[in-house]
């Protein structure tokens, strides 16, 4: 069976979902006792979400349709699109099954499965142009999913989010343009032997800003803190993924090198600014950019490193985002004084173990896949001292207070990427190592200084305007290094 | 060349607007420009239009300006009931 089944069948959902949803075939019985949702709408929807899953083992690389390579479409499973795929399972899962407990609309699902289809095909294909199609598919169903949140202010982070990822998608296709012209192939095996490396850096650029990477993640915080929780734990768990696939991709025509300063800056501003907040969504938000940097060093060390990133990142972020998100909900308040759960032991439970993961800590995949990272080890233990105190915060005041409870529901689909983060590290043979008395470095921080860390928000407002500057200056000064070295050789 | 100079200008067009609908009538320009390098470059290879017999230009562009083309107009729909959504309130 073709990988290409597993995008289909969540499409196919989606569409139905629509059709259900919009021609009101549930029938007035419903209507009359004002049931909140069609059965069959959320069996649909279970449908379409988890039976790529069930498929993933069946799935087969090849060309669509049968075609030769160079006329054809290609998709394939090898073992770096596998760690994305299950990056994306384990996230987007996690959040389906916090959906289903609380949803009422039924617009919002048939988006929801248009994300999760353009994410599987995104992390499925091996073409240039079938990965774009499908990255844009998630990503303009994720501005209407933003939208679609009550908060204030969600309607203007989607505007900017929109307006700032749809320019660098156009400049993506006008690399991606200059590629085919190159070379004459779309398909990443083929095309080879560029003239010059001037549509690798703009794509990259591009996709720097679709991953939200400093300078260019100013659309990130706000849009990842004012979506709907288990929207969020989609975007900024796997979301952003779908431009490192790309970069991956890229990486097969050109090295990527002078990418790092980025992903260095990324990984310390994020944390930086991560610490300065009391909004625990702005706070995983800037924590995102952090680990995004990360991810960004691994791309310029293999492909391996940032897939294996990719997936700890996707697991532990997800189940921050649910587990905190639930409390969120219940209490309607996002600010960490009014977040404490002192008697709920699980929750407690989950927050401090996903805390570990994503400090780095041996035993989680996290840890495991920070010693993939074999370059730049000072940037990378300096920002896992920086992550361990941060979480210390939210730790510290989750188990000082106490207030209304969230219900078993909301709080079990946090659990699941808790339980994945240390299976899957210990899989994966991580052990405990020396380093990880970082993060007993970072809590004896957090306790020295915690009366020196600002309680507001620190936020940098920065307009549609400034961000397009920024890429267009980023971009400008990418080319004239292309150029120059064009020249010099 | 004409193709790259619109992107450019549909760039600059999003940075100095502060107008939200103007900026997403630049967002528009930018595609325009994108679109229009893609077919300009494709056409380079042939005359004909790329159907049977003939000497066709390329279709891979014809294909990637089509798309380019569907992704615009689904974004400025989504991006002029945000505008609107906001205004509502």
């Amino acid at each position: 069976m073709n990988a290409v089944v597993m995008v289909i069948v969540p499409l196919i959902s989606a569409i139905l979902i629509y059709l259900v949803g919009a021609l009101r075939i549930e029938g007035t019985i419903r209507a009359k006792f004002r049931l909140p949702l069609g059965l069959e709408v959320k069996a649909l929807y279970i449908l379409g979400a988890f039976t790529p899953m069930l498929l993933l083992p069946f799935a087969s690389s090849g060309v669509v349709g049968g075609y030769p390579r160079a006329m054809g479409i290609e998709v394939g499973i090898d073992r770096v699109s596998l760690l994305f795929l299950l990056g994306e399972f384990v996230a987007f899962g996690s959040a389906s099954l916090y959906v289903l407990s609380k949803v009422t609309d039924w617009k919002e699902l048939s988006l929801l499965l248009l994300v999760h289809s353009g994410l599987i095909g995104a992390f499925i294909s091996k073409d240039f142009f079938n990965y774009y199609v499908f990255m844009e598919l998630s990503a303009i169903s994720s501005f209407a999913l933003i939208a679609s949140s009550k908060e204030e202010g969600s309607k203007e982070a989607a505007f900017k989010y929109l307006m700032l990822s749809m320019t660098s998608s156009y400049l993506l296709i006008l690399a991606l343009g200059m590629i085919y012209f190159q070379t004459g192939y779309l398909n990443v095996n083929l095309a080879r032997d560029l003239k010059d490396d001037l549509p690798v850096k703009i794509a990259s650029v591009a996709l720097m800003l679709k991953a939200g990477v400093f300078p260019l993640h100013i659309w990130l915080p706000d849009a990842h803190s004012k979506a709907k929780t288990h929207v969020s734990a989609i975007l900024s768990g796997i979301a952003v993924k779908a431009p490192i696939y790309g970069l991956v991709l890229l990486s097969n025509l050109s090295t990527l090198d002078f990418l790092k300063p980025f992903a260095l800056a990324s990984m310390i501003f994020g944390v930086v600014l991560a610490l300065m907040q009391g909004n625990v969504k702005r706070l995983l938000a800037y924590h995102t950019v952090s680990q995004m940097g990360y991810v960004l060093l691994g791309v310029t060390i293999s492909p391996m490193a940032a897939a294996l990133y990719s997936f700890a990142h996707a697991t532990f972020k997800s189940g921050l985002f649910l587990s905190l998100g639930s409390l969120v909900d219940v209490r309607r308040k996002k600010e960490l004084e009014f977040l404490g759960a002192r008697d709920m032991p699980i929750l407690l439970a989950i927050v401090l173990s996903l805390s570990l993961a994503i400090a780095g800590f041996g035993l989680t995949v996290g840890g495991v896949a920070k010693s993939a990272l074999t370059d730049a080890k000072l940037f990378v233990y300096l920002a896992s001292v920086g992550t361990a105190m941060s979480f210390t915060k939210v730790n510290y005041y989750l188990w000082r207070g106490h207030g209304v409870e969230p219900s078993m529901k909301t709080v079990i689909p946090g659990a699941v990427p808790a339980v994945i983060a240390f299976l899957a590290g210990i899989i994966l043979g991580g052990k405990i190592s020396v380093y990880d008395s970082m993060i007993i470095l970072g809590i004896a921080l957090f306790f020295a200084l915690r009366t020196k860390i600002p309680r507001r928000d620190f936020l940098i407002n920065v307009g549609i305007s400034e961000g397009i500057i920024l890429l267009t200056a980023l971009l400008s000064s990418s080319l004239l290094s292309s150029l120059s070295l064009f020249e010099g050789s | 060349m004409i193709g790259l100079i619109i992107t450019v200008i549909g760039l600059f067009g999003i940075i100095v607007n502060q107008s939200k609908l103007k900026q997403l009538l630049s967002l528009n320009i930018m595609a325009l420009g994108v679109v229009l390098f893609l077919i300009e470059e494709g056409a380079k290879v042939g005359s004909a239009p790329p159907l049977k017999g003939g000497n066709p230009v390329d279709p891979i562009p014809a294909v990637l300006m089509l798309t380019t083309l569907v992704v615009d107009v689904a974004v400025t729909g989504l991006a002029l009931a945000l505008i609107m959504g906001g205004k509502r309130r």
